[in-house]
């Protein structure tokens, strides 16, 4: 979630998913970037011996449950175990879309491609108040 | 999108590459410099074609998360070319460049770039995270001790950052520290039960709306942990040199509201007591003594305690795992740390005014450095004790020239 390119990869996916849903041709090359990024985040770590719940890095969590809140329909979205399949099933449904000429719900993706960008911008906005600053400065 | 908007966030774009450009012209003392610079103006250059490519029939939302992904940018690399530029400046300690870039190799791979520079801005710092700079290291020193021998031992925390997230324990530490968060929160659940009223406990590690309300103590729990680390990967490169180090930067530092992210003041010279014992150092009398802690949030802000306590309980599970760690992480790079017999030779060297030969390393001349500051008398020739750190300093820095010298020498034999 700390990669400075992300936030322009995931805008230019939303670019890409943008001009696709209008017919135009693109080479999805943003948001092939974009889905490998989104499956490698989705590392499935299971506590061995426990219940079989998965476990997501908080910030991916934050970022990713955030975008998904936004775009999903109420309710479907409630625990990390959610977060998780909801947003690899997009991640699944981009690949197919990026891959195929056929018809993909171009505008989902899209929609879910703007809400991550938001959600992450916004995640990194909240970081920047952290450090110590000079009281002087305004 | 509005057009205006959109215009703003292209010029601001062009304005940032023009920068660059007139960067590039500058006279570089070592080519990673460059190299950095370079990698920043691609990343500009491909935000100036997205955005070309925005048209009035673009999806608004689309549009706007592209002006913001390029305004953020623009606003994150701004002091970043900044310290780009200042790493050219002749304020810099350049002897040490070549020392530290070896040390940099040693431990965090062949192919890493470093760049030293220096910031107007108290403390030493690191930037991390520009993954268009990969392999990269940029440790930034005050400015006024930009070229201050005495303090490169802090680089050594600096480094502990960008091994941090190399040496995988950034995502092992996440989960390890989100666990004993949740635990302490579990366990001692009649004390957080009103501030988690809404929830069960088996639901505050899952559920995507209790979460948020303990996240705040996790991250300042990583990040602490993350400074232990660095404190003690610092500590175990440059030995007693670290302490002193720490000290003259941070002891002075009496008032004000502790930063978060970070554990307390006194804490941190408590731990750093300790490793320096488990590492076979020896630590001044008194040393954690000169330090006192900052103050904790007003009393009133219970949600802020609440959490820095959630915090300090969970670091406080890791710092001997995170002291065994850099242990292990600094001997298998095989890094030379300090030689009693090496420093007193460094001294001797030091003490007739004459830089030292045959050093074998960066920590050996600056634990000498150290011994010499704190010796009233060091110097044989009592005219040179009169302006002693000044004379300490260029005669240090000079036997970090031979140093280098002497590593490029046996290079090529």
């Amino acid at each position: 979630m700390s990669d400075p390119r992300l936030p322009m990869t995931v805008s230019r996916a939303a670019i890409e998913l943008d001009q696709a849903s209008r017919g135009e041709h693109v080479d999805f090359d943003a948001t092939r970037r974009f889905t490998k990024f989104l499956q490698d985040s989705l590392q499935q770590d299971v506590e061995p011996g426990g219940p079989h719940a998965v476990w997501l890095d908080a910030n991916t969590v934050d970022v990713v449950g955030h975008a998904l809140l936004q775009v999903e329909e109420g309710g479907m979205v409630r625990t990390v175990q959610d977060v998780f399949e909801h947003a690899l099933a997009l991640a699944i449904e981009m690949e197919k879309a990026s891959a195929t000429t056929g018809s993909s719900d171009f505008d989902r993706l899209r929609r879910f491609c703007v809400a991550f960008g938001n959600s992450l911008l916004s995640h990194r906005a909240s970081l920047k108040h952290e450090g110590p600053i000079n009281p002087h400065r305004r | 999108m509005d057009i205006f908007v959109l215009s703003c966030v292209q010029a601001q774009v062009d304005s940032v590459l023009a920068e660059i450009a007139r960067i590039e012209g500058s006279e570089f003392p070592y080519k990673h410099t460059q190299e950095a610079v370079k990698e920043t103006k691609a990343l500009f250059e491909t935000h100036r074609a997205s955005l070309a490519s925005i048209s009035e029939r673009s999806d608004k939302a689309t549009a706007e998360l592209a002006c913001s992904a390029a305004f953020v940018d623009l606003s994150e690399s701004i002091d970043l070319l900044g310290f780009l530029l200042r790493s050219t400046n002749v304020r810099n300690a350049f002897e040490a460049y070549g020392p530290l870039l070896r040390i940099a190799r040693q431990l965090l791979g062949a192919d890493t770039r470093l760049i030293v520079s220096s910031e107007w801005y108290f403390s030493p710092f690191t930037y991390l995270g520009y993954q268009y700079l990969p392999n990269f290291v940029l440790i930034g020193l005050p400015a006024p001790e930009s070229s201050n021998p005495f303090l490169l031992p802090l680089a050594g925390h600096e480094l502990g950052h960008s091994a941090w997230t190399l040496c995988g324990l950034a995502r092992q530490m996440e989960k390890a520290v989100e666990k004993a968060v949740i635990e302490e929160i579990t366990q001692g659940w009649i004390e957080y039960e009103s501030f988690f009223h809404s929830f069960k406990p088996e639901q505050v590690g899952t559920d995507l709306f209790a979460r948020p309300m303990w996240k705040p103590a996790w991250d300042w729990a990583l990040r602490q942990c993350e400074e232990h680390f660095c404190d003690f990967f610092g500590l175990r490169i440059f030995g007693e040199a670290y302490l002193h180090a720490f000290a003259y930067l941070l002891a002075p530092q009496r008032q004000g509201m502790r930063p978060l992210i970070y554990p307390n003041l006194k804490t941190r010279a408590e731990c750093l007591d300790d490793a320096a014992r488990e590492y076979g150092l020896t630590v001044p009398e008194g040393y954690a003594d000169m330090f006192e802690n900052l103050q904790d949030p007003a009393p009133e802000q219970l949600r802020e305690n609440l959490l820095l306590s959630l915090a300090d309980a969970a670091r406080t599970k890791f710092v001997d795992v995170l002291r065994s760690e850099v242990d292990k992480i600094v001997s298998n790079a095989g890094i030379l740390t300090r030689s009693p017999a090496l420093v007193e030779n460094c001294g001797k060297r030091l003490a007739l005014m004459v830089p030292a030969e045959r050093s074998m390393g960066l920590a050996n001349i600056l634990n000498a450095a150290w011994r010499g500051w704190l010796d009233p008398k060091f110097f044989s020739d009592q005219q040179y004790n009169g302006r002693k750190l000044e004379n300490l300093r260029e005669v240090v820095l000079k036997s970090i020239e031979i140093l280098e010298i002497e590593a490029r020498l046996e290079e090529v034999t």
